[in-house]
């Protein structure tokens, strides 16, 4: 699989292996539902369109790669200050803000991270 | 009135699957430059080129509820808070900007792609009183600061700069509404004296001013004198620009006949002490023989006249002083017809006391027609220069006051039409008192003007006839109202008025298995609940003596009329009735004993309430039907005797075991200090209406609900009336399924085919609702016409807020008769999409007719409680089961 790249369109990018586990989007739709006793149901979209939130995880990522991405996140957009475009294994871009998990990566072996960060697409 | 929505907003409103943002604006200050506009949504969003920041915190949109005051009167104020993300430092702009009480609006869109800022619903609106900022989240407190618009008025004083010579420095000028216009020296029969008080304002140029709003009419002026508890008009007083000039000193009042003189023959002796025709003493072969009342001295005598007023017949006429003679007089005439005056030796009777003296004797006299003599008095004419007055003369003026003129308002028109009329409807007044320059000074675009013309339709026949001598707070409006019978609250920056009037015409209708949202997790349906709760009044809210006294007199301040509604009498027993005679027969009785009067009120139990017309023996009465009806027959029943038993109030005593009147202050009897004392009634038709409000609106039971709506309910506010049907309803306020359509109904026909023979069961102006499903919109319909030959309605559609649909054939048909009033509306926020509404029962306004025993029905020994209600036969002659259960009125027969 391809690599996957963050970029915050001011600093030069940063690009890192695929993570081991694909990252995955889980969608929500942020909708208030009401059901009369009758049966009627009633809901009012409150969100423009889908909110999506993004897992990315690596089994082993290496201690330059993990500096990398703890610098850019921690350093370079100021966790989740600025927004990032995230190009995924697929080419496919997201406009993401970092919301989380490099304070819980792990050294698993010599050289090597178990890393797992959260993102939220901005919408 | 329903809150009105924009097309497309409306379109959406109906729907049952929306989008829906949130939005705040708030225009933030700073010292000496140009204020700057915040807006923040739900989400992030862009509407007419405006971003909204999408900052608004979890939970970041907390409403408080708009209420308005169940007993009429000024609503509370209400808050809310906004909480925003504060991450972005969006707090900072208190660094520059001064935010307290800036303006702060809440909207709710429903975005179709195609909105625009003028289609946002504006669902609260105030000013920040404080903010803080905590765990990155800046909160916002923000206060509904409509009533701090309101002002102390009236506002124009007494300043000593203006008027450096007027007795009362920083006194209000006094502002009058409605009628003054009845002098001591014209009133009718019955009728009571009417004037406006005026200020001094220049006590060595002798000018007084009593409203700078009047209308400029052709007006008289009177001065009261506390020591001889009289008025004296001041004769040659001028009136220019509304302001009285009273320099001439010259006065007259009128020594009137006090009590009868042996000999008298006339018990209405005293219609002939009141000035004026509308009174009199018709003359036989008896001698109408009267006292004058004597007076101090309160000026110098100039001229004294007996003065005898008749349109119709001759008489004869002696006067005798009683230290000259009892028998002959000192004046007389036996040629008399027409008015009298005759002038007498003012040297004899200067010292004023030496009037009551005289006597006066009327006789008729050949040929005896009819003879009326109207008024009899002594006539002073005197002086008085006020010269060694020390304290401010009590000056009052006849007038009409508060001319509606554009020119006396902030701004905009006049209250009603084009103006130059003098207000007395209470809802004109109130607007007025709301507009009025000298008075609240708001601008007309602060005035919700659709609210107070649908109101002022519900009072047309109230009439307000009031002073303001003093400055008041808006606790004034709260009494005002109250006693008009109006809710006033604020919302969107305009005070709306709503009336509490049963008559009025529901502007939502809601059903609570499709309208109203469960209570419980949508995903578990086995847990859900309806959200409906349901509250009895209070005890101690129930009003059930009533009794309005009303006519303040202008000098006294003493109320000088009543208006009484009571539970209490004074005889009771068991009678037969019978309507073709109109009698009520107790053999038992003692009527004559007793001191029966005609005109004391009957109630006869579970029937209704009469007035005794004649006393006919011991033991028979002849009544009349208050209500216009026929005395209902009736064997063995109950009644009861008081002179101001009212039906209403009895009945609520006995069901409610407890006495509570209005005001907190028992009357006991006429002349003690109980009862509720009007501050703005005048005439005794609306003194009788705001006493049938009373009765109606705070004697019986009312149940207050509180329960949530859908979006789809976000046109309701505060004072709306609704129609409403509920499973969890008591069965006397369910809608009743009465017949059903026998075509298939489209969404456009309004000729509707109901069950053969059916047609008859509902009548012009009915309320109907149908619906195809459970799930499915139910539309509520009036019924136009009623055609019983071919089992037909006509109908007008979608009424209400609903909308046309479809109809099967064989759909439900059900009557609706109870109405809501909305008491309180807590609009929905992201957090919490349902809109709270409280509401409490309207009073009664359907009257049933006709009958609806259903074939099968055993007889009523035979029957079951539940089929005697249903039957109609079985319930008492006032529609009830059970004679103190208002509610038990089910059985829709009258």
């Amino acid at each position: 699989m391809a690599d996957i790249i963050f970029d915050d369109g001011i600093n030069p990018s940063v690009t890192l292996p695929a993570p081991d586990y694909p990252g995955q989007a889980f969608a929500f739709l942020d909708q208030s539902i009401q059901q009369a006793m009758g049966g009627r149901i009633t809901s009012i979209t409150r969100g423009s369109g889908e909110l999506k939130r993004w897992t990315l995880a690596w089994q082993s990522l290496s201690a330059s790669n993990y500096t990398t991405l703890k610098t850019f996140f921690y350093i370079t957009v100021s966790g989740a200050s600025t927004q990032v475009t995230y190009t995924d294994e697929n080419s496919n871009n997201h406009t993401v803000k970092y919301t989380g998990g490099i304070e819980r990566a792990r050294l698993v072996d010599y050289d090597s991270y178990a890393v797992e960060i959260q993102l939220a697409e901005v919408i | 009135m329903a809150r009105t929505l924009s097309s497309g907003q409306e379109a959406e409103r109906v729907k049952d699957g929306v989008k829906g943002v949130w939005m705040v604006v708030a225009v933030l200050d700073q010292y000496g430059a140009a204020t700057t506009t915040k807006r923040w949504a739900s989400r992030p969003y862009t509407l007419s080129s405006n971003t909204y920041e999408g900052i608004i915190a979890e939970g970041g949109i907390d409403l408080g509820m708009l209420s308005v005051k169940e007993q009429g009167g000024l609503g509370p104020v209400a808050t809310a808070t906004i909480r925003l993300r504060d991450e972005d430092a969006e707090s900072t702009i208190t660094d520059t900007h001064v935010i307290s009480n800036d303006e702060v609006y809440v909207y709710f869109i429903f975005p179709t792609g195609s909105e625009v800022e003028g289609d946002r619903i504006e669902v609260f609106r105030g000013i920040i009183e404080r903010n803080n900022t905590r765990n990155n989240v800046w909160t916002l407190r923000i206060k509904d600061d409509s009533k701090a618009e309101l002002k102390q008025i009236p506002s124009k004083l007494l300043d000593p700069v203006t008027y450096p010579f007027a007795y009362s420095l920083g006194a209000v000028i006094p502002e009058a509404f409605g009628n003054h216009n009845e002098t001591p020296d014209d009133i009718s029969a019955g009728d009571i004296v009417s004037l406006a008080p005026a200020r001094m304002i220049d006590k060595f140029a002798l000018k007084a001013i009593a409203s700078e709003h009047q209308l400029v009419g052709t007006d008289y002026v009177y001065q009261w004198y506390p020591q001889a508890e009289k008025f004296a008009q001041i004769v040659n007083a001028s009136i220019t620009n509304r302001v009285i000039t009273l320099d001439d000193p010259a006065r007259i009042t009128f020594a009137r006949p006090s009590r009868t003189y042996p000999g008298n023959g006339y018990t209405n002796w005293y219609d002939c002490i009141p000035p004026g025709n509308s009174s009199y003493v018709s003359i036989d072969s008896n001698n109408l023989r009267v006292w004058f009342s004597g007076l101090p001295k309160i000026g110098t005598m100039t001229s004294a006249s007996l003065y005898i007023k008749s349109s119709t017949g001759v008489y004869e006429w002696y006067l005798y002083d009683t230290t000259v003679s009892d028998v002959s007089p000192i004046a007389s005439s036996t040629t008399a017809a027409g008015n009298v005056t005759y002038l007498l030796t003012l040297a004899d009777y200067e010292d004023w006391s030496s009037i009551a003296n005289l006597h006066l004797e009327i006789r008729d006299r050949s040929p005896f027609p009819e003879t009326r003599i109207e008024e009899a008095s002594i006539k002073i004419e005197f002086d008085d220069f006020l010269s060694l007055v020390e304290q401010e003369p009590e000056i009052y003026q006849t007038m009409q006051g508060w001319l509606d003129s554009s020119a006396f308002y902030k701004d905009g028109s006049a209250v009603v039409g084009g103006g130059g009329s003098v207000l007395r409807n209470p809802v004109y007044i109130l607007e007025a008192l709301l507009r009025g320059k000298n008075l609240n000074n708001l601008e007309e675009g602060k005035i919700d003007s659709t609210s107070f013309t649908a109101a002022a339709s519900s009072r047309t026949d109230w009439y307000f006839d009031f002073v303001m001598r003093e400055q008041v707070s808006d606790q004034f409006l709260d009494s005002f109202c109250f006693e008009a019978g109006l809710m006033l609250f604020t919302t969107a920056g305009k005070f709306h008025c709503s009336a509490m009037d049963k008559d009025r015409t529901p502007e939502h209708f809601f059903l609570g298995g499709y309208h109203m949202p469960v209570v419980g997790s949508i995903d578990n349906p086995m847990a859900q609940q309806y959200d409906l709760e349901i509250e009895p009044i209070n005890a101690s809210d129930i009003y059930n003596e009533i009794a309005i006294r009303y006519a303040i007199h202008p000098a006294t301040g003493v109320p000088q009329k009543a208006s009484i509604a009571s539970g209490q009498f004074r005889l009771t027993g068991t009678a037969n009735t019978l309507e073709i005679s109109a009698t009520l027969t107790d053999a038992s009785a003692t009527f004559q004993t007793d001191d029966v009067l005609v005109g004391e009120h009957v109630y006869v139990s579970g029937d209704k309430l009469y007035t005794v017309q004649s006393i006919v023996s011991e033991t028979v009465l002849t009544l009349t039907a208050l209500d216009g009806g026929a005395v209902t027959t009736l064997v063995s029943a109950t009644y009861y005797i008081g002179p101001n038993l009212n039906d209403s109030a009895f009945v609520s005593q006995l069901a409610y075991k407890s006495v509570n009147a209005l005001g907190g202050n028992r009357q006991r009897t006429f002349i003690d200090d109980g009862g509720y004392i009007s501050q703005f009634i005048r005439d005794e038709s609306t003194a009788d209406a705001f006493k049938d409000h009373c009765l109606e609106w705070f004697s019986q039971p009312r149940d207050r609900i509180t329960f949530s709506l859908m979006h789809d309910g976000i046109r309701v506010q505060p004072g709306d009336f609704l129609f409403i049907d509920h499973p969890k309803f008591k069965a006397s306020q369910r809608a009743r399924q009465i017949t059903e359509t026998a075509e298939a109904v489209d969404a456009v026909e309004t000729e509707i085919d109901v069950t053969t023979g059916e047609a008859g069961l509902l009548r012009v102006n009915d309320y109907i609702y149908l619906q195809e499903s459970n799930s499915s919109p139910p539309e509520l319909m009036q019924i136009s016409a009623v055609d019983s030959v071919n089992s037909r309605i006509t109908v007008n559609r979608a009424q209400c807020g609903t909308k046309a649909q479809t109809f099967s054939s064989g759909a439900n048909i059900y009557q609706l008769t109870q109405k809501f009033v909305v008491l309180g509306v807590q609009e929905m926020t992201p957090d919490d999409t349902r809109i709270r509404i409280e509401a409490q029962i309207v009073p009664r306004w359907y009257k049933p007719i006709g009958t609806v025993v259903s074939a099968g029905y055993p007889n009523y020994a035979a029957a079951t409680d539940v089929q005697r209600a249903a039957s109609g036969w079985g319930t008492l002659p006032n529609g009830r089961v059970n004679e103190l259960d208002p509610d038990s009125a089910i059985s829709y027969a009258g």
